[in-house]
């Protein structure tokens, strides 16, 4: 089992009275060699009382979501007052391109978000083969009915006691892209695209493309899909080669 | 907008009021934000200041340990310009060095002890990002630390099994750890320990 959750339960099972006397007494010995597990404890403690003095919390709340207000609002009221000629011009252009764009482009031009939709698979056949505990059935189980938020908790679980799992990282980036989570899904794939002995690697780097398409990050993108279309042993090629074509970029 | 008398912004206050809590925000921070800045402090440390005295004057109010000598803006002034005096001489700053730009009294031996301290600090970063999780890790943390059976908050989740609402508790605290560790504020108290 993962040290971590181990010692997250060993706390638990202390702080609600659920060990005899003998464990209590062996825990708190315990609690005085091993400096992770009282690391561990101390901050369970800390977040006990942070957080169940609701009052303050509930205060402290207000005056972020106040603070948060003002700090928007005088960003574009500080944009606008700063460069009203130029910020009435922008606005201007802004709309006539959109106007353009709704006549001429979008018939011919597909958005990002549209080729993303295209091109992205969400059936990923289960290869998983390495290791075979019981957090992993339940995720890839959670992972097979589509329950992605869920499925990606025990990937992270696995993750945590076996950062190397690249197996394992992929199914977990799947989730996040499934889940709108496209940040996170990125930096796992860039993880497994870097890395040469990776079996999921071809794939990550096309899932990376997708992603960077997805988040209009549009250059890496391209970059990325020509790299792959030019590699002739690709599982990828052919879909790279059409979505450059999409885009202009051959 | 609408005008509060002290009494009415302690009692808005106590309350933990809406209306009265951005009357207070919309009256001082700019000031306090002023005075900081004023003496080479940044927006974030204005709001981390402003957020450290309201909280002070609220819990004193709600212990009834407040009894108001001046107006409520000099006091909450007083109260930020003494934060941020511990926290420049924390940093080596001299705070004789201070200047000052609303009218301001001194605090008590007492109340100055109080005004902040390491368990304080901690407490309030540890909210901070607390408050900055999703809804979910917020309100699963919390019914965890009341200690409220597995199953029940299994079902008030809406999950699926109590394995899961296990796994799910232990990743938010996990999620929450690395923000905390990651904050430069908890060097100080993580070193410490």
């Amino acid at each position: 089992m993962n040290e971590k959750v181990h010692y997250s339960l060993l706390i638990e099972h202390y702080i609600n009275g659920e060990m005899d006397e003998e464990q209590a007494r062996n825990f708190l010995l315990r609690l005085k060699e091993d400096k992770d597990l009282a690391a561990e404890y101390k901050f369970e403690q800390d977040l006990s009382v942070a957080i169940s003095d609701e009052d303050t919390l509930e205060l402290r709340k207000k005056l972020i979501k106040m603070m948060q207000e003002s700090k928007t609002k005088t960003t574009v009221l500080r944009y606008i007052y700063s460069r009203p000629y130029q910020y009435a011009a922008a606005a201007v252009i802004i709309l006539l391109i959109s106007a353009v764009s709704l006549v001429f482009l979008m018939p011919h031009k597909p958005s990002n978000e549209r080729l993303f939709s295209s091109y992205y698979n969400s059936e990923q056949p289960i290869r998983i083969t390495r290791g075979s505990g019981t957090d992993l059935m339940e995720a890839l189980r959670l992972f097979q009915n589509k329950e992605y938020q869920q499925a990606n908790d025990y990937f992270s679980l696995i993750l945590q006691g076996d950062p190397n799992n690249s197996a394992v990282r992929f199914y977990s980036s799947i989730c996040f892209i499934e889940t709108s989570q496209y940040d996170q899904a990125i930096t796992h794939l860039s993880q497994i695209a870097q890395n040469p002995n990776s079996l999921y690697r071809k794939s990550a780097e096309w899932y990376l493309a997708l992603c960077y398409l997805r988040i209009n990050q549009t250059e890496k993108a391209v970059d990325l899909f020509r790299h792959i279309a030019d590699d002739h042993i690709h599982d990828y090629q052919k879909d790279a080669i059409r979505i450059l074509q999409e885009l202009n970029q051959i | 907008m609408l005008h509060y008398s002290d009494d009415e912004v302690l009692v808005g206050l106590i309350r933990k009021d809406e209306k009265v809590i951005r009357y207070i925000f919309n009256e001082h921070f700019n000031t306090i934000k002023r005075f900081i800045a004023h003496n080479n402090g940044t927006h974030e440390d204005a709001e981390d200041v402003f957020q450290d005295a309201v909280l002070i004057i609220y819990e004193k109010v709600r212990d009834k340990d407040l009894n108001l000598e001046c107006s409520f803006k000099t006091f909450i002034y007083s109260v930020s310009r003494h934060i941020w005096f511990q926290k420049l001489e924390k940093n080596r700053i001299n705070p004789a060095n201070i200047g000052d730009i609303e009218n301001f009294i001194e605090l008590s031996d007492e109340m100055m002890y109080e005004v902040y301290d390491e368990d304080r600090e901690r407490t309030k970063i540890f909210q901070q990002h607390f408050l900055a999780l999703g809804q979910d890790c917020q309100k699963l943390l919390q019914l965890f630390m009341k200690k409220i059976p597995l199953s029940e908050i299994m079902k008030i989740m809406g999950y699926k099994s109590v394995k899961y609402t296990k796994t799910r508790k232990f990743l938010c605290k996990e999620r929450l750890k690395k923000r905390i560790i990651n904050d430069p504020r908890s060097q100080n108290f993580l070193i410490n320990e």
